[in-house]
């Protein structure tokens, strides 16, 4: 770095600290104003924004806005605290924290969206910040690739919801949540509730990350560390689940929306748990294992009775902590060490102590261990499933033993066994208090979640954030023991299954690996996708933009002939042809004028053609005397003779027009057609025109006004350079433009042969 | 009256678009001025035709006396003469200039621009 830019640096990061802490006092702020104002019954706050779109600027706080709410502005802090130090010294870590609050917002406004559209629109706003984000690192080809992945998957998604939700909004008649959520009942039978829902779906499971559109997320781990534990932890991928959460009484009690989420969420927690294993970048393991959780969470909201949900919302809330803390702490191991592979980690529990002791604490939260968040969840969940049959039962035990394998593989191996050879010696990287503060605060609070703060959680958020999803009224507060049953048996039984896959990890790799290799991966069909859609434009473009006039030409005036002959036939001729009206010299000029446009469409002389073009424009200067527009015949009779002498000027040095081939006789024929078709409807147009009355209050205006303001006595002047005269201006300005053009084309060579 | 304009007016287009769809630069020039004539008449035929009197005020009154012809579409047709004439001047000057450099008048090899370098 220059000496210039380094100052800079310095000067930058004298003023971090004051950001930093107008940074955390901004998110404490908001938070404690979002909680004073908070009712768990829940209110809503409206002002119109487009009337006329159905678009409001409507605030609504509820139970399961506040979660996210807390959860966004919580974990903000931390993230914001723990990027202060992670990304110091780096050039523009400014913006990039302006970024982080950017994103913040607009998770915020998404959830407290009171307005579909609105939604939308917050929605839209955290795909363009996660962008920015995801691809900060942009002078790496990989992080703008994977960005961009990232958006597209993302953006396409949100394409489909846009598209869904105004169904959605059709349906009721309006796009305030209230009233749709109120309304439910009457969309049951109308027809575009399946199109509204299937289109709503794909947003949300493009965002959420589940299969096939799951390779996005993993492709993201490219940003760097906070990123990750913001965006795919409580916030970003949460936003299709906040969605379908907050759309659940509408759609829920359809077959196809259980169906839909079930397979989804369950293939998308079994898959992404396998590929998780097969992982060696402990980052990336973290990336599939978020996928694992959003597959769970849509799992459970396919059931959406009372245990489910408040299984899912404690899973959310286990999640966010967890998840955020480990890839903190997987970000402290980078930075200690360089590498994120787990055979190359070993022993970091010594060196990286508080780190360790946060992994840890995410780490048996994660797996399930009593008294921790992500046990309560479990119990609930197992709770749920055993409610309707074996199946979710036996899909939930297969994904929890592979959490908490997981769990065990993120934490055991790189903290606790002894460095060997192959292992990468770690320097301290916990002198900086930021690297390890926020994520041993986080893996803290998860314990103290479900020890000390069960009941808030459940009065506050848990009871009416689950009324709001089930609307259900007996929704009940979690409680941590319950009692020996069958849920605490299979919590027991997926804790060993995940040991023992932890143990047989090495060898089963193997064959995971395997059996992934004959499956098409998400990120290749990607590619392939993208390279088809490059390829079809750039045919389609070597098409369309073949650099050939007559070509342009011929397809601008084949779609004037296509909409000439599907619109012009509807319009109504006169019924009688007033051929009688004719008089003779008039038909003779009609006559003459018509044999001087053919010997200019026939003649291969260039002499003969100017004369002919000539002797018609006089012709219509005398159509234009005979109906009374002396300025107009003057002004074309001045026109047509310039014309003619800067033809006969230029022409000359023109090359012949037998030069040039003409076309093949095939394609005058489709020419003749076209322009006669044309003409036809020109015709056609024009005469239909003069059968209907004509509208002639602007006339008589003008004929009224012209003495009185105006002060001129021919109409058609004082038209011109009074009531029109910006446009007569603009016409000046045109024709100098055009000479001025002109004369720079013409003196141009001169200059250059000098 | 209104027939025998309308059909010169569709004459006047026919020939111009075949014209503009030829390959020689001049023909395509040729075919633009009888598209503005065309669309002159177009104007004029829309705006009624009448042989009954000048729109202009007679001096001692203050509206036109008896019927007049429509002045509002003379107005346009002026506006229209004009431009259409300014960019004919600009296109002949182009088309000289490109047909000079280029060696050939076929609008088809006139795509310097277009072709990568």
């Amino acid at each position: 770095m220059n000496k210039g830019g380094q100052s800079i640096s310095d000067r930058t990061s004298c003023y971090q600290p004051t950001a930093m802490g107008l940074s955390v006092a901004f998110h404490l702020l908001l938070i404690l104003g979002l909680s004073v104002f908070y009712d768990p019954a829940g209110s809503s706050h409206f002002w119109p924004w487009v009337p006329s779109l159905g678009v409001s600027f409507s605030i609504r706080l509820d139970g399961l806005s506040m979660l996210f709410s807390w959860l966004i502005c919580g974990i903000g802090i931390f993230v914001q605290l723990y990027a202060y130090h992670y990304m110091k010294g780096k050039p523009s870590s400014g913006l990039f924290h302006a970024y982080l609050t950017l994103f913040m917002l607009a998770m915020l406004g998404l959830v407290l969206s009171g307005n579909l559209l609105l939604l939308f629109i917050f929605w839209e706003l955290t795909t363009l910040t996660s962008y920015l984000l995801i691809g900060f690192d942009h002078e790496q080809e990989l992080s703008r690739k994977n960005a961009l992945q990232a958006v597209l998957v993302t953006g396409a998604g949100g394409l489909a919801l846009l598209a869904g939700l105004i169904l959605l909004g059709q349906m009721a008649g309006s796009y305030e949540l209230d009233r749709i959520i109120n309304h439910h009942a009457a969309f049951a039978s109308d027809k575009r509730f399946a199109p509204a829902l299937f289109l709503i779906l794909i947003g949300a499971f493009t965002k959420s990350a589940q299969v096939p559109f799951h390779f996005w997320l993993p492709g993201a781990m490219s940003a760097p560390a906070p990123v990750s534990a913001y965006l795919h932890s409580a916030t970003m991928v949460k936003a299709g689940v906040y969605l379908l959460a907050r759309l659940s009484p509408v759609f829920s009690h359809s077959d196809l929306w259980f169906w839909a989420l079930a397979l989804t969420g369950g293939v998308t927690a079994v898959w992404a748990g396998l590929l998780a294993l097969n992982q060696k970048d402990l980052k990336l393991m973290l990336a599939y294992s978020t996928n694992v959780a959003l597959g769970k969470l849509i799992f459970l909201l396919a059931f959406g009775s009372r245990y489910a949900v408040s299984a899912a919302l404690m899973f959310i809330i286990a999640h966010a902590f967890y998840k955020a803390s480990l890839f903190m702490v997987i970000g402290t191991v980078d930075k200690a060490t360089g590498t994120r592979d787990y055979n190359r980690l070993a022993g970091l529990g010594r060196v990286l102590k508080f780190s360790f002791i946060a992994s840890g604490l995410s780490a048996l939260s994660k797996a399930g261990i009593p008294p921790l968040p992500g046990f309560l969840s479990k119990e609930y969940m197992y709770k749920a499933a055993l409610e309707a049959s074996y199946i979710p039962a036996a899909v939930l035990v297969s994904v929890n033993s592979l959490m908490a394998a997981l769990a065990l593989l993120v934490v055991v191996r790189p903290f606790i066994y002894k460095p060997t050879e192959g292992t990468v010696p770690a320097t301290s990287a916990e002198k900086s208090v930021f690297l390890w503060v926020p994520p041993l605060c986080l893996g803290i609070l998860g314990v103290m979640a479900t020890t000390l703060g069960l009941n808030w959680i459940n009065t506050a958020v848990i009871v009416p954030a689950g009324m709001m999803i089930s609307q259900a009224p007996d929704i009940e507060g979690l409680k941590l023991w319950q009692g020996l049953n069958l849920p605490l048996a299979l919590s027991g039984i997926s804790l060993l299954l995940g040991i023992a896959i932890f143990v047989v990890h090495a060898r089963i790799k193997e064959v995971i690996g395997a059996a992934i290799r004959l499956l098409p991966s998400g990120s290749q069909c990607y590619d392939r996708v993208m390279n088809w859609i490059t390829r079809l434009a750039s045919v389609q473009t070597d098409m369309l933009q073949h650099g050939r006039l007559t070509g342009y030409m011929f397809v601008l005036f084949l779609m004037m002939t296509l909409l000439t002959l599907f619109s012009i036939p509807a319009l109504p001729l006169p019924d009688t042809l007033d051929w009688q009206d004719i008089r003779f010299y008039e038909a003779m000029l009609g006559a003459g004028l018509t044999a001087a446009v053919i010997i200019v469409l026939v003649s291969r002389s260039r002499l003969l053609a100017i004369v002919s073009l000539g002797a018609a424009g006089f012709i219509t200067t005398l159509f234009l005397m005979f109906y009374n527009a002396p300025d107009v015949a003057k002004t074309q009779l001045l026109v047509e003779t310039l014309t003619v002498i800067f033809l006969v000027m230029i022409v000359r040095r023109l090359p012949k027009l037998s030069d040039v081939l003409p076309h093949p006789v095939g394609r005058r024929v489709l020419n003749a057609g076209i322009s006669l078709t044309i003409g036809a409807g020109v015709f056609w147009t024009l005469y239909s025109i003069s059968a209907t009355e004509l509208d002639t209050r602007l006339t008589d205006y003008f004929a009224a006004s012209s003495v009185i303001k105006a002060h001129g006595r021919n109409i058609v002047n004082v038209i011109l350079v009074d009531f029109r005269a910006l446009d007569t201006l603009g016409e000046i300005t045109v024709v100098v433009m055009a000479a001025l053009g002109a004369s720079a084309i013409l003196l141009h060579r001169k200059r250059g042969r000098e | 009256m209104e027939l025998l304009l309308s059909l010169i007016t569709g004459i006047l287009v026919a020939a111009g678009i075949y014209l503009m769809l030829d390959r020689h630069v001049l023909r395509i020039l040729f075919g633009f001025i009888l598209l503005s004539n065309g669309v002159n008449m177009a104007i004029l035929t829309a705006g009624r035709l009448s042989k009954a009197g000048l729109p202009i005020v007679p001096s001692g009154s203050l509206t036109p006396l008896g019927p007049y012809a429509n002045p509002l579409s003379q107005a346009l047709i002026l506006t229209a003469i004009v431009i259409g004439f300014g960019v004919l001047i600009f296109c002949l000057s182009l088309a000289y200039r490109a047909a000079r450099d280029l060696k050939s008048a076929d609008a088809d090899d006139m795509n310097l621009s277009e072709k990568e370098e």
